[in-house]
């Protein structure tokens, strides 16, 4: 019994942690068709930046909150100087968010050397909880927490704001938004900026657990993009649903189907591409 | 019509200037080996710079500088170079570095390899353009110096059929555990090492219950760490560099740390390039070891305190394997005259390398890898450092534990017993 | 016309004879170079017929290169097959792959189609990195020999200017049927059908069945350059089913213009030396090769050939007049 609590939380800690990555892919591409791939790359300057800035300072609250504002200004020059003439040309800014990642990788690869960093954990947060016979990571649960509450905040602003209807609308018929006046280039810099800000931030957060390394743009990238073609392009919720089935899919398949470790990820997308390419809950435009 | 034929020719043309110029631009390059006393000795490093066991990588290529000062950059009268090249960590990229070691760079001698697959994929090449390679990193998978031996291949660190052993019948000797899980990355030298340990405890009359065998570069060990039967007596691993240490990390947060004991089949999480960053977490660990900078021999106290003041840091196993193979190359140049270029006469002088190395006195065997002492340490808090305290040392362990090569080959290998405990 | 045509035969064979005797005399460096530029300009090609030509943009044309290669590796290391039987399989493979292939992702158009044309490739690379008894996992499968022609022909592939003879070789063979193909009423259809679909459908043609049979095609030249990939190397890795693969096919064939010849050609062969040569002045190579990407993008959408020719209308510069 144990076991299955256990690799449930587990499961649903990295499921939080996919709908970290995964959200503001989702949104980027559900509003500006962007096929992202620099994605992974504001993840990974978000965790190495943080690493430094936790290193210097001591403080993970100051990272938490500086570092990801920090992206979302990389992402917002990016977007606006370099891919917003771009718009409507998709193969172009594929290689151009593609080229971006090389760079990015480079300059990390040269700053922070090959190593691999852990961050480190807020020291509250540092300890296990104990319940009956189970023995639980803190940290875990606080990424669990923190999933839920960016997820309501989501909810909030998509439904509840102007600008949330302004994005909703953009994701159902961009023509038609531009139509109504609304200055949808800025639009989509801000969704952009804060989709690096998205990225960053599960770079922190998700620092002590996976910490940043040469390679995890591409990785937590596959990741991101199984989780957004699982659960749909552009939609939030179907975000929120396809990380936490491929948090718990690939959990239990790594503990119990060993073997077929990076499979699990990838099976789930093979069938959803061959029986429902739009995902469990996006739109096609 | 016209205008797609013009530029089709055109870029014809374009394609035969752009061969030309790479033609042109290295025709001028060594065809012959000119003659041997007055050109440099370029000796290829080839280590996982990027990647998860880059803090072993950076060892590697400390040990052979640190060697190429101490002989103040010159080997039986010629100068030294060295060519220092990252694979990343990847087989793929090891191949393509290789090549561009022997044939653009025209290397002597490459040494350096932590990962076994990376020999694996290039000792095929290796043999065809037969370079002299000292495998000095670690890529401890017994078939690279059993399995289609190559006069050219030789190995100074260790074997996944010689180090791990000891530690199995210590474990049930000393440790008193009957009961094993080994846990270790999914790639064939950490494999390999684990299946050694295991089939050593079982023949000392334990047996292994579980296998678990993470990917290279997973982060998150929460799954495996959740199969570990609690009841076993103790976790053999062999998961390397950073992943070792998210695991071990991993491992005290899930609350197993001080309930089941860590044995370390090889230096993984233990070898003091690793250990720092593990921190506390390795604490009450064991580990089988070639190599461990406490060693006391005056030897070793010389290649510490250089190797400290060179870089700031304690040797680990691969700084001081390379450093080793680096003064065997020098031992047999001293033979040759510094001929390397004759290549049959360096390999003959290379395999009859005895060197008093830090870790003690090494040979090769018929099959080019080196016999030596195996130590088992315990990771202790000493003050405020964690460091690891020998605790028993096996004298002169080979490769085939003491049987005839023809004996041991008999057995199946070491890879073959994945998958075959825990039934 | 004829004479025009005399001219230009003339500088094909021409600049064929200097590239082969180029690859005989250089050092086998160079030559090594030489042989992974065809191989990759073979690649380039074949995505060339889906993007430059037909308007797809895939951006997981690695699986078939890579499928072909694991074929060949599996069959002649684990099944002990010799190399034609390996070989044919590799192709046959790799069509069959374009075959299940083609029909899930030509349901979809634009970015939708770049999506699921990634996730099919990274299925396969899932596969090759897990089913570690198969493939070797991430160790790859080393020790692949390149096939032995003895009975045909009394030379050893193993020399790298008789690999790189042979492969030029193929090249001519599959650049020349490739050209037939392009210049065939097959081919102006595919290129119509990237100008316009709905016109196209208007005037009679079977859309989908064009772009299926491109797919078939360039799945099954795909495969042949990743057999002979792995020949070259002598070992099969995921990195041969990987986005970074189809990213730079997709990158060679913009940099040398697409919806040309040998546009991809060209874009491979700068590809394969810039990195290699690059890396050997700078460790900062892999920042060069991602502005090389920026570049083309910002500087030069219609490549190379595309701005010696004038404006031709290429994918990028077709995109974003829509």
């Amino acid at each position: 019994m144990d076991f299955w609590i256990v690799q449930s939380l587990n499961g649903i800690a990295f499921g939080m942690l996919l709908f970290l990555l995964a959200a503001g892919l989702s949104l980027v591409f559900g509003l500006m068709r962007i096929v992202n791939l620099t994605h992974g790359s504001f993840y990974l300057l978000g965790a190495y930046i943080g690493f430094t800035v936790i290193g210097r300072t001591g403080s993970f609250l100051l990272a938490v909150v500086v570092v990801p504002l920090g992206i979302a200004a990389l992402g917002l020059v990016m977007h606006r100087f370099l891919l917003r003439r771009f718009q409507g040309a998709e193969l172009s800014q594929v290689l151009l968010t593609f080229g971006a990642l090389f760079i990015f990788a480079d300059v990390s690869l040269w700053y922070w050397g090959g190593y691999s960093h852990v961050l480190s954990k807020p020291a509250f947060l540092a300890g296990s909880l104990t319940i009956g016979t189970i023995v639980f990571p803190a940290y875990r649960i606080f990424v669990i927490v923190t999933g839920v509450i960016i997820a309501l905040l989501f909810w909030l602003i998509l439904e509840r704001t102007t600008l949330g209807s302004m994005i909703r609308a953009g994701v159902d018929d961009e023509e038609m938004v531009r139509g109504l006046g609304i200055n949808t280039p800025r639009l989509f810099t801000a969704v952009f900026a804060l989709g690096a800000f998205l990225a960053a931030l599960s770079g922190i957060i998700g620092g002590p657990l996976v910490g940043a390394y040469p390679g995890a743009d591409f990785e937590v990238l596959l990741l991101a993009l199984v989780v957004v073609i699982i659960g749909g392009l552009g939609s939030i919720g179907g975000a929120f649903v396809g990380s936490l089935l491929v948090g718990l899919i690939d959990t239990f398949g790594r503990a119990l189907v060993p073997e077929l470790a990076m499979f699990t990820i990838f099976a789930p997308m093979a069938i959803i591409l061959a029986l429902r390419p739009r995902g469990l809950f996006g739109r096609i435009r | 019509m016209p205008k797609r034929k013009h530029a089709v020719t055109l870029s014809v043309g374009v394609l035969t200037i752009l061969v030309a110029a790479a033609t042109g631009g290295m025709s001028r390059g060594a065809s012959a080996q000119a003659p041997a006393a007055r050109t440099p000795i370029k000796i290829g490093v080839l280590s996982p710079l990027s990647g998860p066991l880059a803090a072993l990588a950076r060892d590697v290529v400390d040990g052979a500088r640190l060697y190429v000062d101490e002989v103040h950059g010159e080997m039986a009268g010629r100068k030294v170079e060295l060519i220092v090249e990252d694979y990343e960590f990847k087989a793929a990229v090891a191949l393509t570095k290789t090549k561009k070691l022997v044939e653009r760079d025209q290397v002597h001698v490459v040494v350096g390899v932590i990962l076994s697959a990376a020999v694996l994929a290039m000792k095929d090449y290796i043999h065809a353009h037969e370079v002299p390679f000292i495998v000095s990193g670690a890529a401890v998978a017994e078939s690279i110096t059993m399995e289609k031996p190559s006069p050219y291949v030789f190995r100074t660190s260790f074997s996944a059929s010689q180090v791990p052993p000891p530690l199995g019948k210590f474990v049930y000797d000393k440790l008193k555990a009957r009961t094993a899980t080994v846990i270790a990355g999914d790639t064939v030298g950490t494999i390999e090492l684990v299946m050694g340990f295991a089939r050593a405890f079982e023949e000392a009359g334990g047996k292994v219950v579980q296998e678990l065998y993470p990917p290279i570069g997973t982060t998150d060990f929460g799954p495996y760490i959740g199969k570990i039967r609690r009841d076993v007596g103790v976790v053999a691993t062999l998961v390397p560099g950073a992943d070792g240490i998210r695991f071990i990390k991993q491992y005290e947060e899930f609350g197993l740390k001080g309930k089941i004991t860590v044995v370390d089949t090889a230096p993984g999480i233990t070898d003091i390039a690793v250990l720092p960053a593990a921190g506390p977490s390795a604490v009450g660990m064991y580990a089988a070891n070639a190599y461990v900078h406490t060693i006391k021999s005056p030897a070793n106290e010389k290649f510490v305190r250089a190797f400290r003041a060179k870089t700031g840091r304690d040797p680990g196993g691969p700084g001081e394997y390379t450093y080793s193979a680096l003064a065997a190359i020098n031992q047999a140049l001293g033979a040759t005259g510094g001929n390397i270029e004759a290549k049959a006469k360096f390999l003959e002088a290379l395999r009859r390398m005895d060197l008093e190395a830090p870790r003690g006195r090494i040979r090769f065997d018929r099959y080019q890898h080196v016999i030596q002492d195996v130590i088992i340490t315990r990771i202790d808090k000493v003050g405020d450092q964690i460091v690891p305290v020998a605790v028993e040392t096996v004298r002169g362990v080979d490769q085939f534990l003491g049987l005839s090569p023809e004996e041991y080959l008999k057995r199946p290998r070491l890879i073959a017993l994945k998958g075959t405990f825990g039934k | 016309m004829r004479r025009r045509h005399f001219v230009l035969g003339i500088g094909l064979v021409f600049g064929l004879i200097v590239l082969a005797v180029a690859g005989r005399l250089s050092p086998t460096y160079y030559t090594g170079l030489m042989t992974e530029a065809l191989i990759l300009g073979i690649f380039a090609v074949s995505l060339n017929l889906l993007l430059g030509h037909t308007g797809l943009p895939s951006l997981g044309h690695s699986a078939y290169f890579g499928v072909a290669g694991y074929t060949t590796a599996i069959l002649s290391l684990r099944l002990a097959q010799s190399s034609w039987v390996s070989a044919s399989a590799g192709i046959v493979v790799s069509v069959s792959v374009a075959a299940i292939y083609g029909l899930l992702a030509l349901r979809t158009a634009g970015v939708y189609f770049m999506m699921i044309t990634l996730a099919l490739a990274q299925v396969l690379w899932g596969i090759a990195f897990g089913w570690r008894s198969m493939t070797g996992g991430d160790d790859g499968l080393p020790g692949i020999a390149r096939p032995d022609l003895g009975a045909l022909v009394p030379w050893s592939l193993q020399s790298p200017a008789n690999f790189f003879t042979a492969v030029l070789i193929v090249f001519i063979i599959v650049m020349g049927a490739l050209s037939l193909v392009v210049h065939s009423p097959f081919g102006y259809a595919l290129r119509g059908i990237r100008e316009s679909e709905a016109r196209m459908d208007c005037l009679g043609y079977h859309v989908w069945l064009h772009k299926y049979v491109a797919v078939l095609i360039a799945g099954g030249v795909a495969g042949i350059a990743g057999i002979l990939f792995v020949y070259y190397h002598g070992f099969v890795s995921p990195a041969e089913l990987s986005l970074v693969l189809s990213a730079e096919g997709l990158l060679m064939v913009i940099l040398g213009g697409a919806g040309t010849l040998f546009g991809p050609v060209l874009g491979a062969t700068v590809v394969v030396f810039l990195r290699n040569l690059v890396s050997g002045y700078t460790e900062r190579w892999l920042s060069v090769l991602g502005l090389v990407y920026l570049l083309v993008v910002l500087c030069a959408p219609n490549g190379i050939l595309g701005a010696i020719r004038g404006r031709i209308p290429g994918w990028l510069s077709q995109e974003a007049e829509a």
